[in-house]
């Protein structure tokens, strides 16, 4: 009769907190949480920011949108592009992002929170350093580059980090350095 | 009768390698008589007593993920860090308990209960609420502060010394004080954020000939 009884108490222990973990997670759903999104197809194109004899900076904005149903935090957000000398030796690439209306020239990202709903604009700057003297002649071979737009999120969950690629075609640089070229003759 | 004034003192980033005693004599110090109070930002206070963390240092208990879920958007208490940082501080059953006689307060028409008794909580400064490079760390509190303000008070010579939570939406809180100072008098001297936003750089504020204007 006793342990009747004990399993009795168990089994409602048991089920209040099955319970209580369906109305958590009933709650978790409900509520949702930020949810960051790279909007490629509103980037913008590369252009020349800047040219010499040795060194060419291109650059493109592209916003980041926060689709999900929480206020989210940006902690961090980076690029890494991905050229292996294997495929190409012509310059040396550099990478750097920043928040378009609060640029910074140092790399670093300065978190921030993204309301519901809200965009921040990530302004996207790739340098190549050549290696001839001569850029245009160095930039002939570029290949088709990969660049990868990382980032750090924390909201009402455990953080993450997630990415999103976007590429530089060989044709759009091609089209940033005529249109450059062209507009400085 | 000298005026009371308020002057701003600009100084280079202070970590955790500094001593909030040191910089206030070595940024401010032939700046400060005996008729002043020196007030300090107290997320600097805190960031030079170390009294900092970041998320990714912290495990999350399963009652901060639960009490998270009920806060309101805006506040430290909203990040599910900020929330397990306050616990850290002030004990995740405490933090679980107060928050339901919170709760319970609020259907009486009692607000504030929650952060009456964890003071952490509205103290802690979530991500982003620090300037860089401690935009990316959750700032706690700080520690000992009225000791703190006796020790600035003694090794400058000044009348007095508090520690205040001061922002922009004229909302002043003097956290610590030296002996003898009258904190809501203080608070309401700096209600129009003299410290300026993080990026000018200015954690201490000199109030002038506050003595004289007594």
């Amino acid at each position: 009769m006793f342990v009747l009884e004990l399993t009795k108490v168990a089994a409602g222990i048991i089920f209040l907190i099955c319970l209580g973990f369906i109305i958590y997670w009933a709650i978790v759903r409900w509520q949702g949480d930020c949810h960051f999104q790279i909007m490629k197809k509103r980037r913008t194109p590369f252009a020349v920011r800047s040219m010499s004899l040795n060194q060419v900076e291109v650059s493109c904005t592209v916003p980041v949108r926060n689709t999900g149903k929480q206020a989210g935090t940006l902690m961090d957000v980076f690029l890494r592009t991905y050229l292996p000398s294997e495929q190409y030796q012509g310059s040396v690439v550099r990478g750097c992002l920043t928040d378009a209306d609060k640029p910074r020239d140092d790399g670093y990202w300065e978190s921030c929170i993204v309301n519901q709903g809200a965009e921040k604009t990530l302004l996207l700057m790739i340098r190549f350093e050549g290696k001839s003297g001569n850029i245009l002649r160095d930039m002939e071979s570029f290949p088709d580059m990969p660049i990868d737009i990382i980032y750090q999120v924390v909201g009402r969950s455990d953080w993450y980090y997630a990415k999103s690629r976007i590429e530089l075609t060989a044709e759009e640089l091609r089209q940033a350095l005529y249109r450059h070229t062209s507009e400085a003759r | 009768m000298a005026e009371l004034q308020l002057i701003p003192v600009h100084t280079r980033i202070l970590t955790k390698k500094d001593h909030i005693v040191d910089a206030i004599r070595e940024y401010a110090g032939k700046d400060i008589t005996d008729r002043d109070i020196i007030c300090s930002a107290e997320s600097v206070v805190a960031i030079t007593q170390g009294r900092y963390t970041r998320p990714e240092e912290l495990n999350v208990c399963w009652q901060a993920r639960v009490m998270n879920r009920f806060v309101p958007p805006a506040g430290s208490m909203a990040s599910l860090y900020g929330m397990q940082a306050a616990m850290l501080e002030e004990g995740r059953w405490n933090m679980m308990f107060s928050f339901i006689l919170g709760a319970l307060g609020k259907l009486v028409g009692k607000r504030g209960i929650f952060y009456a008794r964890c003071r952490q909580a509205s103290l802690i400064d979530d991500v982003t609420g620090t300037m860089p490079p401690f935009d990316k760390s959750i700032v706690y509190g700080p520690a000992d502060a009225d000791k703190v303000c006796q020790e600035i008070k003694e090794a400058t010579g000044a009348y007095g010394a508090v520690i205040a939570d001061v922002n922009d939406l004229k909302r002043a809180a003097v956290l610590g004080h030296s002996q003898g100072l009258d904190p809501q008098k203080i608070a309401s001297i700096l209600i129009d954020n003299p410290f300026g936003n993080a990026s000018q750089k200015t954690p201490i504020v000199i109030i002038k000939n506050f003595k004289d204007a007594l």
